[in-house]
């Protein structure tokens, strides 16, 4: 940050000056729609200060400073904001001399002290002075409950619907209710405030006088991404119903958040789904589920096979599923309004979780999933022989629904391992289609036959030593190319999991495929979700425990 | 309990030394050493301050203590029982404006006490200034949210909450045995520090009319009333100054409040002379009330519940028929009064009854 230029204090004294003590609703609001910058330069200011040698010199560079900050100490609208506080008194305490050295610093030192004093006392001869000097509580104590009793009265008044609405001539006072939003704005992360700030978000907007201003919409949104926001879940729904910025903002958040994090592993995916409410709010209401799906689309389109992405979409989708669950018994839609662009048909097979399914029909549950899906990629065929936007718009969905329930795609690959399994070809549609639903260019048929033969490989090479060296190279290989590398590995850790090679030789296999250090990355990424998938069945089988902690292993050990 | 006067009595010889220029001998240790003793006088006073006979005792404690020392120490400001609670901001204002004490110490208070720390902590053990002044300044934004409820009359925010806060105050003093004379001191130490007879007036109103959350009765609203009989200019400013609609609230809340205002009403009323030029009843020069204030007045009662109608009604028909029973007017005020405020009551029942 640079040092304070001539142009930004001229802007910043006419508004402190502009300002005053902030008393009517316009000056408020546009104390507020400045709150963030006017932050940015008092930290530039008191980083100034702190470079100057002694007060005497910092007045010298800086000689509107006591002036603007005497001005900002008395506009309460500035003082009530938690941030912008602490770094005017940081300031003022910059300019305070411990040893003063010429009558200037001490004029300084003796006007702080003084500013102080107005600041932490109350004025003599007001209601408010006498009430807390007879109070028998510390000011700071009384203070607090005067405001709780503020909000309390001011949440009473504002919870009042339009009277405009049952008697036309009469005029309304939602009004107010803005002037309350635009006075709210400094307070949003004040504990106490919290009914009132909520009772703001969840007052229905029956009449145009009554909408909130958007710098307090822009706060609450701002408050609620820096985790400084204490307020009830239905306050929150009706924030991101309000405000279709403040949805997409935490959306883009929560995607930002496990993307970026190194510690994206799948339960704290978990975690972060739960901490953001979005699942829940989109269990309570559909608008918001479809906005939150919009979003994920359109990241899918963005950062193709990005499994971090895939794994988000997946478990938002479980935890939406799971709340959803528990509040059936209440009135809710049909879960056809939550997914409209699917058949239903489709949604049925699913939305059900594996844990609903009997494992012995596994195979068949997803062979039913896997027809399903084929017929609606076959399509293409009956209709015109360009690609229709909409057939594509329906593979798209069905494939979005598919990454969206993608337990089904693990229990396919799992299946595939065992030796008995029949009707390997649907299940190697159904993993080929979720790793390529596009095809990228590539015939579908040359891809399947692909599929066929990692398959070929790893049964082979699962038997047992000596390794067929030519296969070793033939995995690596396919593991190196960005086109197969997700399919192929998931596929060869299932085999590690289930099939039932020894584990010296799935040690062995393990440590001479996985070379490159992104595909070890990814390896492990993928292997804690499968674990994490694992260890959510409650029945666990103590063999793939025991092979789960040997993988782990040796994931952990390869150099 | 020797023990506690003889301590009470060091920490309020501290805060004496604060306000002198002794204290320039003042380090850090001296005054977390001072702060400590006022954190100690806080604690004895929520220990006590509900216990009728220690706080008898710590009373008289304090008046000889000040007294004394207002003979030492020249300027020595009195340190009541209330200012127990409060006695770390005290010193640390006191300190602050004290221009003796040391920069050193200075700055330690505001590390110690302006440095932001959070809104979170109940338990304010450092006292934290800043949190005041931030908390405070959100009481003044909330206060400039003008959010009338669009009915004339009625009373503004910031005295409704005041009021609600007075009411919690003297609601939880009388909550215990023998507390009557405690809750009249603090209601005149609010009329004395409030600055004007109009402020607490409607503080007091506020008082009366806040919900009451603690017990049944009206032993609150009956306390107030008889406070301001013994108050008659304040009652009498209230009666005056405060809008007829929340007159006639008052009275519907609290009986004794009726009782009192239909008494002042009436003695308003007396002092009205008829101007047989003009054909008007004229208000006295040295006060008193028009008698469109006192039409006015009259129909936001009749205006209100079924009980202030028919005590208003009764009291108008009573003085009316007292006066000599009068159908003509200009020759009774009670003859006059009661016609018209029996006129277009409808009118006043929308609530356009404003003075």
């Amino acid at each position: 940050m640079g040092p304070v230029s001539e142009s930004q204090v001229q802007f910043w004294m006419a508004k402190a000056v502009d300002w005053g003590e902030a008393t009517s609703p316009s000056v408020q609001q546009d104390t507020g729609r400045h709150l963030g910058e006017l932050r940015g330069f008092l930290l530039q200011v008191l980083q100034s200060l702190q470079q100057a040698s002694s007060t005497t010199e910092a007045i010298r560079t800086l000689p509107f400073v006591g002036q603007f900050l005497g001005r900002l100490c008395w506009n309460p609208y500035v003082t009530a904001d938690e941030q912008s506080q602490t770094l005017l008194l940081q300031c003022l305490w910059c300019l305070y001399s411990v040893e003063p050295q010429s009558a200037v610093e001490r004029r300084a030192n003796e006007w702080i002290r003084t500013l102080l004093c107005q600041l932490a006392s109350e004025e003599e001869n007001t209601v408010q002075y006498a009430l807390i000097s007879c109070a028998g509580l510390r000011p700071r104590e009384y203070t607090l409950r005067t405001l709780e009793k503020m909000v309390s009265v001011l949440t009473e008044e504002i919870r009042g619907g339009c009277v405009s609405l049952t008697n036309p001539s009469e005029r309304c006072s939602c009004e107010n209710v803005r002037h309350v939003s635009v006075a709210s704005v400094p307070l949003v992360t004040c504990p106490q405030a919290s009914p009132l700030i909520g009772g703001l978000l969840k007052r229905p907007v029956t009449c145009n006088r009554g909408a909130l201003c958007e710098e307090f919409i822009e706060a609450v949104s701002i408050a609620w991404l820096e985790k400084k926001l204490v307020i009830e879940e239905p306050a929150l729904i009706a924030l991101w119903c309000h405000s279709l910025t403040s949805l997409e903002g935490a959306v883009m958040s929560l995607i930002e958040s496990v993307l970026s994090g190194a510690d994206s592993m799948p339960q704290n995916i978990e975690d972060k789904v739960t901490d953001s409410l979005l699942a829940k709010a989109s269990a309570l209401d559909c608008s918001i589920f479809l906005t939150v799906n919009e979003i994920f689309r359109a990241m899918l389109m963005e950062l193709d096979g990005n499994l971090q992405l895939h794994a988000l979409i997946h478990t938002f989708t479980r935890c939406f599923l799971h709340t959803l669950g528990a509040q059936r018994l209440q009135e809710s839609p049909s879960l056809k309004a939550y997914f409209p662009l699917v058949p239903l048909n489709l949604l049925t097979p699913l939305l059900t979780s594996p844990s609903e399914v009997p494992k012995e029909t596994w195979q068949d549950h997803v062979s039913w999933i896997s027809a399903l899906l084929q017929k609606i990629t076959e399509k293409k065929e009956e209709e015109d022989k360009e690609e229709s936007p909409r057939w594509c718009r329906d593979v798209f969905e069905a494939w979005f629904l598919l990454v969206q329930c993608g337990d089904w795609v693990d229990v396919a690959t799992q299946l595939l391992v065992l030796p008995e399994s029949e009707g390997c070809l649907s299940l190697l549609w159904l993993i080929h289609f979720y790793h390529h639903p596009t095809n990228r260019g590539h015939q579908s048929s040359q891809q399947m036959s692909l599929g066929r033969e990692v398959c070929d490989h790893l049964r082979m090479l699962f038997l047992g030593s000596p390794l067929p060296c030519e296969r070793v190279v033939a995995i690596r290989d396919l593991l190196s190319s960005t086109l197969s590398s997700n399919l192929v590995l998931h596929l060869l850790l299932n085999f590690a999991i289930f099939s039932q090679g020894s584990i010296t030789t799935c040690k062995d296999i393990m440590s001479k495929v996985l070379i490159e250090q992104r595909v070890k990355h990814v390896a492990a990424w993928a292997f804690t979700t499968i674990r994490h998938r694992l260890n959510r069945d409650a029945s666990k089988d103590a063999r793939v425990q025991s092979r789960l902690r040997t993988i782990q292993e040796v994931l952990g050990s390869l150099p | 309990m020797e023990d506690i006067w003889k301590n009470v009595e060091s920490t309020l010889e501290l805060l004496a030394v604060s306000q002198t220029k002794f204290v320039s001998e003042w380090d850090a240790r001296t005054v977390d050493r001072a702060l400590q003793w006022a954190q100690y006088c806080e604690h004895i006073y929520t220990r006590f301050h509900t216990n009728s006979v220690i706080r008898k005792a710590l009373e008289k404690c304090l008046r000889d203590t000040n007294e004394r020392l207002r003979i030492t120490f020249e300027g020595y400001r009195d340190m009541p029982f209330s200012d127990t609670a409060q006695c770390r901001h005290i010193l640390l204002i006191t300190l602050l404006k004290n221009p003796a004490t040391p920069n050193s110490v200075i700055k330690l208070l505001f590390k110690r006490h302006f440095e932001a720390n959070g809104d979170t902590g109940q338990d304010d053990q450092n006292a934290d200034v800043a949190s005041l002044v931030r908390i405070r300044s959100a009481c003044q934004v909330l206060g400039t949210a003008k959010f009338s409820r669009n009915v004339p009359g009625s009373l503004e925010f910031g005295a409704q909450v005041h009021g609600k806060m007075l009411r919690q105050r003297l609601d939880s003093l009388l909550s215990y045995p023998d507390n009557d004379v405690l809750a009249r001191n603090l209601l005149d130490f609010v009329l004395q520090h409030s600055g004007g007879l109009d402020n607490v007036s409607y503080v007091i109103a506020g008082a009366v009319l806040s919900k009451n959350d603690i017990s049944g009765g009206n032993v609150t609203e009956d306390l107030i009333v008889d406070w301001l009989r013994d108050h008659n200019d304040l009652l009498l400013n209230m009666c005056q100054s405060l809008p007829a609609g929340l007159l006639a609230e008052l009275s519907e809340r609290c009986t004794k409040f009726r009782l009192a205002y239909l008494e002042i009403l009436k003695e308003w009323a007396s002092h009205l002379e008829y101007d047989i030029i003009k054909e008007l009843w004229q208000q006295p020069r040295d006060g008193g009330v028009s008698f469109k204030t006192l039409v006015n007045r009259f129909r936001s009662l009749l205006a209100s519940s079924a009980s202030v109608k028919a005590d208003t009604e009764k009291e108008l028909v009573d003085m009316k028929e007292a006066d000599g029973g009068f159908e003509v007017m200009g020759l009774s005020v009670w003859t006059d009064l009661h016609q018209h405020s029996l006129k277009d009551l409808t009118q006043s029942q929308k609530g356009t009854s404003l003075t």
